[in-house]
């Protein structure tokens, strides 16, 4: 069987596949995390549960809405699990009534229980239960409570009948009525029939194909003249109406509010982080620590010491490993000077990376995350994005592709494009091994501040290239941000470790594999040349390359070979900038690379050189699902160009301000 | 000797498979390259 599960966004649809399921799929404490839909054998039973992107309404807007309109017109679905949030009752059931118009069984998972009861919301179960027609299962998804018994009622087979919740009217029922001639059995004609004068246009369209352009036409026509002239009213915002009276009345019914409840501690909680002054400020205070912590604090000497321990303990095994075995002088170049440079000089960030990752997960598991989109709307609105914008943004601080992707629930195209172009800037974890060898090597004391202000940098300019674009790309709507700020909650050690480590095991997964390919190339590349193998390597292809492109870095402050040749390898995935400097540095130990690069930068031109790896160009896999989220090569080559042309100016303008200036 | 050319052969093949199979991945964009890989039980992309 065939179960799927639907709510509004945010009301924990992903954690309750994840407890039905057993599986671990990305979930956050904010709306906008499903963009597609997720599929997962339920624990204990044979039936597969399909986890659906968030809606309020079947109605699609975004284009992860049309998503679930697809698949209910589609695809065979026996079952419906309905998440919805017990506190927020009234708005989640106009998705309910909507969907039970439909002949589908639903089973409706009543979550967040335990936060209504603290908010005195006191709801009776058998009574909605009643009102519904279906089986009402309160849950506790965070902690599976409740989950057992929703897993044994959506086991036993469930009637398929339509339900007549809500009456639309005599004139709605005629609709039905011819609908139910035209349409083969197994259709609901309520349900169609609502969909098409709701104006879901993935409906319509189905309808066309399936009846005829003409009739589906006529009915919706004739249906929209005769509500307008007997209420007054276009169709859709009558059909909401009816739906909201039917509503109010089972609230009436099944509902009691407690009197006299207190303030609970997460609204004492967003009075201060939500505050119009405060907000953004403590937001970016929490963002420094976080970096303090990291860099100064926890991190580097947990660096240090899986250094000393890579290189002494470590090659020290390999290359008595290697004499015993009596390896050529080639095969001890490649090893130590190769693949160990250069996989080793990027797996020492690693605890950086984890530590930071830790932070980040800690924040949005509490709910912190959706507060700072709420907060970051206001200035976001300012430039033409809205809060949904920074939620791409903070998941492109682990790897872009993922926060590139969840643009598709943005709403307006124009939105969603700037969104795809601009998260881009925020720095992922592949960049930040290129930052943590620099602030080690110019500004030691002071690493957290300047890794900090690279990442405001990255937030920064995107707010103004989104306020440039928008007064000169493309102009045209904009949309509301609506965004559930769930309560507070103490996070859950187990998710946020799984967290971390699906935001961090992909850079460990490319140290093993494109690193390593990538070192052996490096190492290949500077031992030839003209002269054939075993040349010096400021003769070898790879300076000759980097030589020629040198001269364009020289305003910037870093005209090496050395500095462009890491750059060129960067586009491929950005940690390859470090692995290749610490090939063609034949730099051991991380000591010695950052003997080598005081040698060849200075404080100023280390910063231009972290910044143009910021924003200089996304990498490979990020150009190409910018082109396939934006189906177009002209935005795509946007991307590439102007990231460049942007990155190249603002390092001409620090580098040779900072020159001016003394630096 | 023959140990040069066993560990030098087997360094080389991985390092052109590897290189090969992340230029390909990447080109796809999407689902292929991204971080979550094949922990993400999304169905289509």
């Amino acid at each position: 069987m065939e179960i799927a599960l639907l709510g509004n966004p945010n009301t924990g649809k992903t954690s309750l596949f994840n407890q039905l399921t057993g599986t671990y799929a990305y979930t956050g404490n904010w709306s906008g995390v499903t963009i597609e839909k997720k599929v997962g054998h339920i624990k204990n039973s044979k039936n597969i549960l399909i986890d659906l992107p968030g809606l309020y309404s079947i109605n699609p807007i975004s284009r992860d809405e049309a998503v679930v309109t697809n698949y209910f017109i589609n695809e065979k679905c026996d079952q419906m699990v309905n998440v919805i949030d017990a506190s927020q009752l009234e708005r989640n059931l106009h998705l309910t009534l909507q969907m039970l118009e439909s002949n589908i069984p639903m089973v409706i998972a009543l979550n967040m229980v335990d936060v209504a009861k603290n908010r005195g919301i006191h709801i009776d179960i058998q009574k909605l239960s009643k009102r519904l027609h279906s089986p009402v299962m309160p849950v506790i998804a965070r902690t599976g409570q409740g989950c057992k018994e929703l897993v044994e009622v959506t086991n036993s087979p469930l009637d398929r009948h339509e339900h007549n919740l809500v009456y639309y009217g005599p004139e709605f029922d005629r609709v039905v009525e011819k609908l139910a001639a035209l349409l083969p059995v197994d259709h609901s004609p309520r349900w169609y029939a609502l969909q098409i004068l709701e104006k879901n246009k993935e409906v319509i369209h189905y309808l066309r194909d399936k009846i005829g352009r003409h009739d589906v036409g006529l009915i919706i026509d004739e249906f929209n003249t005769k509500i307008t002239e007997k209420h007054g009213k276009k169709a859709p915002a009558f059909l909401y109406e009816c739906r909201l009276k039917a509503i109010q009345s089972i609230i009436n019914e099944c509902v009691t509010l407690s009197k006299n409840v207190k303030e609970t501690g997460t609204e004492k909680i967003d009075k201060i982080v939500t505050h119009p002054l405060l907000g953004i400020p403590i937001f970016f205070g929490l963002m420094y620590l976080m970096f303090y912590i990291t860099f100064d604090w926890f991190g580097s000497p947990l660096s240090d010491a899986l250094d000393g321990f890579i290189n002494g303990t470590l090659v020290g095994w390999i290359e008595s490993l290697l004499n015993n075995m009596n390896a050529s002088s080639f095969i001890h170049s490649l090893i130590v000077d190769g693949i160990i440079a250069g996989v080793g000089g990027v797996i020492i960030f690693v605890p950086q990376i984890f530590v930071l990752f830790t932070f980040i997960s800690l924040l949005e598991d509490s709910g912190y995350m959706a507060r700072v989109a709420f907060v970051m709307d206001r200035a976001l609105e300012k430039v033409g994005l809205n809060g949904k914008s920074f939620i791409s943004m903070i998941i492109g601080f682990g790897c872009n592709v993922p926060g590139i992707m969840t643009a598709r629930s943005i709403e307006t195209p124009r939105e969603r494009l700037f969104t795809i172009l601009l998260t881009p800037l925020m720095s992922c974890s592949a960049r930040l091994p290129v930052y943590a060898l620099f602030v080690g090597a110019f500004f030691s004391g002071k690493q957290g501040n300047v890794v900090f202000g690279i990442y405001v940098l990255g937030i920064v300019m995107a707010l103004i290239l989104a306020k440039i674009f928008s007064m000169t790309l493309l102009k045209g709507e904009t949309s509301f941000f609506v965004i559930e700020l769930p309560p507070y909650r103490v996070p859950q050690a187990l998710s946020i470790m799984k967290s971390t480590w699906d935001k961090g095991k992909g850079f460990l997964q490319k140290a093993g594999t494109f690193i390593f390919a990538g070192s052996v190339a490096v190492w290949v590349s500077v031992n030839l040349g003209s002269g054939g193998w075993g040349v010096d390597m400021q003769d070898s292809y790879f300076a000759a390359v980097g030589k020629f492109l040198a001269p364009i870095f020289e305003p910037l402050g870093f005209g090496t070979w050395q500095a462009a040749a890491s750059l060129m390898t960067g586009i491929f995935a950005k940690e390859a900038v470090v692995s290749t400097m610490n090939v063609i540095y034949h730099a051991p130990t991380d000591a010695a690379l950052t003997e080598a690069v005081t040698g060849l930068f200075t404080p100023l031109s280390s910063i231009s050189f972290m910044v143009f790896t910021l924003m200089y160009i996304p990498c490979l896999a990020t150009i190409a699902t910018i082109y396939k989220e934006t189906y177009s090569k002209k935005w795509t080559i946007f991307s590439i160009v102007y990231a460049l042309v942007v990155t190249y100016v603002l390092c001409l303008v620090i580098y040779q301000v900072g020159t001016l200036l003394g630096y | 000797m023959i140990i040069n050319w066993v560990i030098g052969g087997a360094i080389f093949a991985y390092a052109a498979w590897q290189l090969v199979k992340f230029i390909n991945k990447s080109r796809q964009g999407k689902c292929a390259s991204c971080a979550a890989g094949k922990k993400c039980p999304t169905k289509t992309c």
